[in-house]
């Protein structure tokens, strides 16, 4: 059945922005020379102890990254590690001022990108929490981020439709995606086989870049009004993308076409997030509910009324049977939705 | 008596014998009586046997010569000239009774009158004179006292006087004292058991009255016994069988109807009667024949009534509805107050020719007459339902309840009161559909109508039942499927406007797919529904597709040009896009056409927004309020309870600077519904205005949870703007940023963010006490501040606000960045001294641990020396001297530890005192220094800085910033200045982002989110309006509009249903009452009839209304105007308030501190102005 698993109240001291799912996979190799690392930047609540003393021992877990306004003094980003059903906080990440307005966690688990809105991105270390790079942008050149699938770098979005990538080991620039007369990037999404960047702007406008070629290979102009999130089926055949009109529409990539419009909720959607398996996705919106959605099906199985505000930003855990939500509310919401129960 | 009359013969003793059985001629006799000189008496009697004979001229001749050759020389002469008087009088009142004619009567009477005159004067008190007048003022009529008077005499010389003891009976049966009219009646019968069948007739009818039908058929029965000709009795035992209601008696009843009319064919009763009879059996031409013929025979009021009645009633059964009209009419102006039933008919007529006010009055007297008909209150209550009077539909509602009260298995009446209920009460409307559904169920056995299961799914729909709404919709088509079979263009076109329902509500559930491809398939059908083009414009419109909502806006104008409701959505999107003059066309066509009051309130709205026009003529400012005042006033005279209206009056009123009474304004609105929330903005821009900047902020959070599901920017700026200028730079800080969130691009909100980091910033850096983490965030802010000014001076929307002011403020933050190098110095300064104090202390504290330690340790050794010593120096000195030392040594030992802690604590004590306050002391010192070079700096700076401004505001608006140099005498007129600044601002905004590229898609976007904003908000009261109008126009307005049939197939459905209702209620009801009269049946098969035409208009007009309904709530898409107007005005107003708010915020920052500034350039160098500037920052 769909449940509600866990409520974290009051999980920051504000409304909470965005959230990321992350699956930590020890490496040998690399945990130890991360250790090592870890070791000489041993800081405050890090439980590298451990992990040090046992290598063999450590476990891979799920991670849940959030960020939020934070009270007027620090915005923050915390980490959350799931033990069961439970949050339990692992980091908290202080270095930006205002508001965290985005978060990502690199698809191999050992990185954490966060951007705020001065215009800051900051490269974390997934494990123990420290920063590992901090890259200033223009005012308005710093909004969504996202990893790139083979988590080398971190694109971010601009005031003019530009997509930025960044090197997550050396902070620099490393290539500008140009759309041309973009507007303000709302949204991005990197493709899992890492071929495509979408944008959802402003104005309704998606554009798809060829990452290869440097160039937009497609435009999508389904829609009129902001598109706040978009995200790739995890097969890279699908874009699904979240508008204020309140739909939300499926494309497909290779065809640019719309293969279904959806709608359900009653007014902006502000997120979704695509299942691992990638039969399901979710959505959340200004309307205070998370809608769990069929794939083949193409309609809502599931909506939880849970939250007593927006929920900003919603994620699919990987393994596919459960859901993060985040809120206005300052709450964050495990759901329970296993696979099979319609 | 004898059959013989003798006249003696004169001077002889011979008589000539006449037998009564054989009169001879009446001239012979004349000659005889006048040869024989016969004496008065005999003439007399001969003339009463001629009249008996039927002979009346005889008669009359006979007593005319009487009088003037009878042989009058004897005895008794003066009797016998009584009575030849007293027969000729009687004969003249019954002949006048009988004559027809008015003007032979009056002549009659007079004559009849003359004669008992001269009767009078020869035997007064006789008794049959008297009783001879005292029937002749009975029949004249209103002399019943004098008749009255003289019976009474009579009967007290002869109790027994038979004529008398009628006389009294008749008397008294008028009266309606039918007792005592029985008594009499019986009385006389006692006397003379012989009485004549007319006696019997009496009585049968005194047994009618006083509800005895068994004796009064045996009363009747013996009166036809007596005399079968007795018109009289045939009639009353005929309407005795009659209202047996029995098919035998009924018969038998007919025989004796028309035996009576064989026998007397001018009877108007028996006439009456008998048409009343050939109406059930439908023979109308009889009917009219018949009562055209009583009428005819009687000058009785009553008879005429019922006459004309019958007639009447024919015609209508006939459907000839104009001269039924004529004959009910006719009949209401004969009719005692009483007969009640051509009022009735009347009503009905006048329903049908769709005048609603007469019938209800006709009704109103029915009721009267009979509180609790229980059809008359159900008419009444339809009638008023559609009243546009609240009083009269309350009346209305009453009536209904009353009804079902009654007769509670009356689906009909459930029904209706369903709909009146429809409008207020919608549980209690939803409670009534639900007792007519279960009495169709559970009683009637039928399947409920669709019509019933649409209203009621609009209803939930209304009340946000949604899904239970779609399951009555789902039912209701299924249920319409299945009586297509019956009737398939009737149920067709009602599955249509179901469809349209659901489509409706699919899109209230936000399936908008579903709800798109619905209008869709109706559209393939009817391609002429309207509706379904709006609705899908709508949509488009809510999507942010602009230009697809204006192609379907314009695909519904093709097919009717003068839909309201098109141009409105039009003109509403023209607005949105900022084409003022086309929106204006689009109004204007509306107002021209009619009184529209949306489209008056949109033109009001346009007029305030022309305030508002970056590009005006200042002169003409005050025309346009005055425009728009008198517009909004204009719909007000229309419609005084449009809040719309009244919301546009109070916005008008706030820019002209009567804030205290646009407050009163707006509370009223907001006390009259609370789902407008524009008021609510207004209401806190007035707060804002006042400077109850707690209200205001209240009053904004209120209205963005209330109203808004995501973070609306423009109200959240206003939000910031009140908690800015409340002092709250943290609120608005947090406030502002939540906004930014959902706006990345909106450059005015980058200013203002940058402006509240400045201010925060500055705030901190001032407060000596701040912590170095404190200030050195505040610096970091600072220098965001300064970056975003900096960017916002090159990149900043130039239609918005004025980069100069971010390139100033951009100067400002780098020299206060400068200072706050200095800030942070010291910050850090007292940080660490701080911090080394600390570690001094904690060094101190530690060493003097250690010290202590030490101490201690040397004690403890010294003590355990001494001790040993001691215990040595006892031992050495015990032998030597024991007493003396043992008491002396404990005692110094604990004395010196004493003074020794004490000493310690002093010592750090002083210590740390010491260093701190001088540290504080420097800290302060160095800070106040500080402040003021930085306080003159920054003074000198703003001053500056203000010039520019000033300059600045020259170049953008020149008249205001002159005038605000001048304007000393009132703030608000600067306030006011300011406040339309801002909206021009706005308003650039808007037309930047269609027509620019750049930074305006913050503006675009921001443009169109309002643009979906506002036309709904603007819906859901136009909805309401327009709801209102289709009710209103579907019923009364019947004929006057044509619009595309298939089309408005909902809406003129309901319209002709409606008519049809009437005209099949007056039809069936007509029945009804024929029933109701002659006995109190119902009869079924009217019932039956009725409700079928009833539900039907019903249903359809329910649908219709439905739909309106269903169009208010949701969409605001239809709802052409209402909100559009409200929301504009209310934008406008707010805007004035708000828009500056907005644009303002940023110029606010600017203008905050300008104003700031601006009173200290003012006032120039006083220096009390100064004084609060510096608070201020």
């Amino acid at each position: 059945m769909f449940s509600v698993l866990q409520k974290e109240e009051l999980a920051h001291p504000g409304a909470i922005w965005t959230c990321a799912w992350g699956q930590f996979r020890p490496e040998n190799e690399e945990e130890s020379e991360k250790q090592d690392d870890s070791e000489k930047l041993d800081s405050e609540e890090m439980e590298t102890d451990q992990p040090k003393e046992k290598p063999q021992q450590k476990e891979p877990y799920d991670f849940i990254v959030s960020g939020a306004l934070g009270n007027p003094e620090n915005p923050e980003v915390k980490v959350w590690r799931l033990e069961g059903d439970k949050f339990n906080a692992l980091h908290c990440l202080s270095e930006h001022s205002l508001g965290i307005v985005s978060v990502d966690v690199s698809p191999n688990g050992k990185y954490i990108a966060s951007s705020s809105l001065d215009s800051t991105l900051c490269i974390w270390n997934a494990e123990d929490g420290n920063l590992i790079n901090k890259i200033s942008a223009g005012p308005v050149d710093m909004w969504t981020i996202a990893f790139s699938s083979d988590s080398k770098y971190v694109i971010s979005g601009s005031n003019d439709g530009k997509i930025s990538m960044y090197n997550v080991d050396s902070g620099k620039v490393h290539q500008v995606l140009d759309p041309q007369n973009g507007k303000f990037t709302l949204s991005l999404a990197y493709s899992p086989d890492g071929k495509y960047i979408a944008s959802g702007a402003l104005d309704g406008i998606i554009n798809i870049f060829d990452v290869q070629a440097g160039k937009v290979v497609q435009t999508l102009e389904g829609h009129a009004m902001s598109v706040r999130s978009l995200c790739f089926s995890p097969d890279s055949q699908m874009l699904l993308t979240a508008s204020d009109d309140r739909h939300m529409k499926l494309y497909d990539v290779a065809h640019s076409d719309v293969v279904q419009t959806l709608s359900g909720h009653s007014s902006w959607v502000l997120s979704v997030s695509f299942s691992g398996s990638g039969a399901r996705f979710a959505s959340s919106s200004s309307d205070k509910s998370v809608k769990i959605w069929d794939v083949a099906e193409r309609k809502c199985i599931h909506t939880f009324n849970d939250h007593q505000d927006q929920v900003w930003s919603v994620k699919y855990s990987p393994h596919s049977d459960r859901v993060v939500s985040v809120s206005e509310d300052k709450s964050i919401i495990l759901f329970d939705c296993p696979p099979n129960v319609y | 008596m004898s059959t013989t009359i003798e006249i003696p013969l004169r001077d002889t003793d011979e008589v000539i014998e006449l037998d009564i059985e054989n009169l001879p001629e009446g001239d012979e006799i004349l000659n005889i009586l006048r040869h024989e000189r016969s004496p008065l008496n005999i003439w007399v009697n001969i003339a009463i046997e001629y009249y008996k004979q039927g002979q009346k001229d005889v008669f009359l001749k006979l007593l005319d010569c009487a009088r003037v050759e009878a042989y009058t020389n004897y005895r008794d002469y003066e009797k016998d000239h009584m009575r030849l008087i007293d027969s000729l009088g009687a004969y003249y009142v019954q002949e006048a009774n009988r004559e027809k004619v008015k003007d032979k009567k009056r002549e009659l009477f007079t004559k009849a009158t003359q004669l008992y005159a001269t009767g009078d004067k020869i035997i007064m008190y006789d008794q049959n004179h008297l009783l001879g007048r005292a029937y002749f003022c009975l029949l004249e009529g209103d002399k019943m006292e004098q008749a009255d008077n003289q019976f009474n005499f009579v009967l007290n010389q002869s109790p027994n006087n038979i004529p008398a003891l009628l006389g009294k009976a008749c008397l008294s049966f008028n009266k309606k004292d039918y007792r005592g009219a029985l008594a009499f009646y019986k009385k006389a019968l006692r006397t003379n058991p012989k009485c004549p069948g007319v006696v019997r007739l009496g009585m049968g009818h005194c047994f009618l009255k006083l509800n005895n039908p068994e004796k009064a058929k045996l009363a009747f029965q013996r009166a036809i016994d007596l005399d079968p000709q007795c018109v009289g009795a045939l009639v009353g035992l005929a309407i005795l069988k009659l209202n047996l209601h029995e098919p035998e008696s009924n018969r038998q009843g007919v025989q004796m109807l028309s035996k009576a009319y064989t026998i007397d064919p001018t009877n108007p009763m028996v006439l009456n009667h008998l048409a009343n009879h050939f109406f059930f059996k439908k023979d109308y031409m009889k009917v009219q024949h018949l009562a055209l013929h009583a009428f005819h025979n009687t000058e009785n009021e009553a008879m005429r009534a019922e006459s004309c009645y019958q007639m009447a009633r024919a015609y209508h059964a006939q459907g000839d509805f104009d001269q039924a009209f004529q004959y009910y009419y006719q009949s209401t102006q004969f009719a005692p107050n009483n007969f009640i039933l051509p009022h009735y008919g009347l009503g009905q007529m006048y329903i049908y020719r769709g005048d609603s006010e007469n019938a209800a009055q006709c009704f109103e007297k029915v009721l009267k007459i009979q509180p609790n008909n229980y059809e008359t209150m159900k008419i009444l209550g339809s009638l008023y339902a559609n009243s546009a009077s609240q009083s009269k539909r309350d009346t209305a509602k009453n009536h209904l309840k009353k009804v079902t009260e009654q007769v509670p298995d009356d689906v009909e009446a459930w029904i209706e009161l369903a709909q009146i209920l429809e409008q207020n009460d919608l549980q209690g409307s939803l409670a009534a559909y639900g007792q007519a559904t279960s009495i169709l169920t559970d009683k009637v056995g039928t399947d409920i109508p669709a019509e019933i299961l649409n209203n009621v799914a609009s209803l939930h729909y209304r009340m946000g039942n949604l899904a239970e709404a779609k399951s009555k919709l789902e039912q209701a088509l299924e249920r319409a499927k299945t009586d297509a079979e019956h009737d398939a263009q009737y149920y067709d076109s009602i599955s249509v406007t179901m469809s349209y329902n659901l489509a409706r509500l699919y899109e209230e559930m936000c399936e908008f797919d579903k709800a798109d491809k619905m209008y869709k398939d109706i559209l393939k059908e009817h391609p002429n529904y309207v509706d379904c083009y709006l609705r899908i414009g709508c949509m488009a419109r809510d999507k942010g597709l602009i230009f697809v909502a204006s192609d379907y806006f314009k695909e519904a104008q093709k097919i009717n040009m003068d839909h309201p409701d098109t141009r409105s959505l039009l003109g509403n999107l023209h607005l949105a896009k900022m084409q003022w003059s086309l929106a204006e066309k689009n109004f204007e066509a509306i107002t021209k056409q009619r009184q529209d009051s949306y489209a008056l309130i949109a033109r009001g709205n346009y007029f305030l927004q022309c305030v508002h026009q970056p590009i005006r003529d200042k002169n003409k400012d005050k025309a346009c309020l005055n425009n728009a005042q008198k517009t909004f006033c204009d719909v007000l005279r229309l419609d005084g309870k449009n809040i719309w209206a009244a919301n546009g009056v109070g916005a008008v009123l706030a820019h002209k600077g009567f804030f205290i009474e646009a407050r009163d304004i707006f509370a009223q609105v907001r006390e009259a519904t609370a789902d407008f929330s524009d008021v609510w903005l207004n209401i806190a821009h007035i707060y804002v205005e006042q400077k109850q900047y707690i209200s205001a902020i209240q009053m904004y959070e209120n209205c963005l949870k209330k109203f808004y599901k995501y973070h609306n920017v423009e109200i959240m700026q206003y939000l910031a703007r009140a908690y800015f200028r409340a002092g709250k730079l943290n609120e608005a800080k947090t406030v502002l940023l939540k906004a930014r969130r959902v706006a990345p691009q909106d450059t005015v909100l980058l200013f203002n963010i940058a402006l509240v980091l400045q201010r925060l910033a500055m705030q901190i850096l001032k407060n000596e006490k701040s912590v170095l983490s404190e200030v050195l965030q505040a610096v970091s802010e600072l220098g965001l501040a300064h970056k975003y000014f900096t960017y916002l001076s090159v990149h900043g929307d130039k239609t918005r606000f004025n980069i100069t002011v971010a390139g100033t403020e951009a100067s400002q933050c780098q020299d206060l960045l400068s200072q706050a190098q200095y800030h942070v110095a010291r910050a850090r300064h007292i940080d660490e001294e701080e911090k080394k104090l600390r570690q001094k202390q904690e060094e101190e504290r530690t060493a003097f641990k250690l010290k202590q330690e030490e101490e201690r340790k040397i004690r403890e050794e010294e003590s355990r020396r001494a001790k040993e010593e001691m215990l040595l120096k006892r031992q050495e000195y015990k032998e030597k001297t024991k007493n003396a030392l043992i008491i002396e040594i404990p005692a110094e030992a604990s004395k010196k530890r004493g003074r020794g802690r004490r000493d310690s604590i002093i010592d750090t004590g002083d210590e740390s005192d010491g260093p701190r306050p001088e540290g504080e002391e420097r800290g302060e010192r160095s800070s106040k220094k500080r402040r003021k070079e930085h306080g003159k700096k920054s003074h000198g700076r703003r001053r500056r800085e203000k010039r520019k401004k000033d300059e600045n505001g020259g170049s953008d608006s020149e008249g205001p910033s002159r005038k605000r140099g001048k304007a000393k005498p009132t703030v608000t007129r600067i306030r006011k200045e300011e406040v339309q600044k801002g909206k021009s601002r706005i308003i650039s905004k808007a037309t930047i982002s269609t027509s620019e590229s750049e930074d305006s898609d913050g503006g675009n976007g921001k443009g169109n989110k309002r643009i979906a904003k506002r036309p709904r908000s603007d819906s859901r009261s136009s909805r309401s309006r327009s709801r209102s109008a289709s009710g209103s126009r579907s019923r009364s307005g019947s004929g006057s509009r044509s619009r595309s049939p298939s089309g408005s197939r909902s809406r003129s459905g309901s319209r002709s249903v409606s008519r049809s209702k009437s005209r099949s209620r007056s039809g069936s009801r007509s029945a009804s009452r024929s029933r109701s009269r002659s006995g109190n049946r119902s009869s079924k098969s009217k019932s039956r009839s009725r409700s079928k035409s009833g539900s039907r208009s019903r249903s359809r007009s329910g649908s219709a209304r439905s739909r309106s309904g269903s169009r208010s709530n949701k969409s605001g898409s239809r709802s052409r105007s209402g909100s559009n107007v409200s929301k504009r005005s209310r934008s406008r107003s707010g805007s004035n308030t708000s828009k500056h708010s907005r644009s303002r915020s940023n110029s606010n920052a600017s203008r905050r501190s300008k104003s700031g500034s601006r009173s200290r350039s003012r006032s120039g160098s006083s220096p009390k102005s100064r004084s609060p500037s510096p608070a201020s920052d």
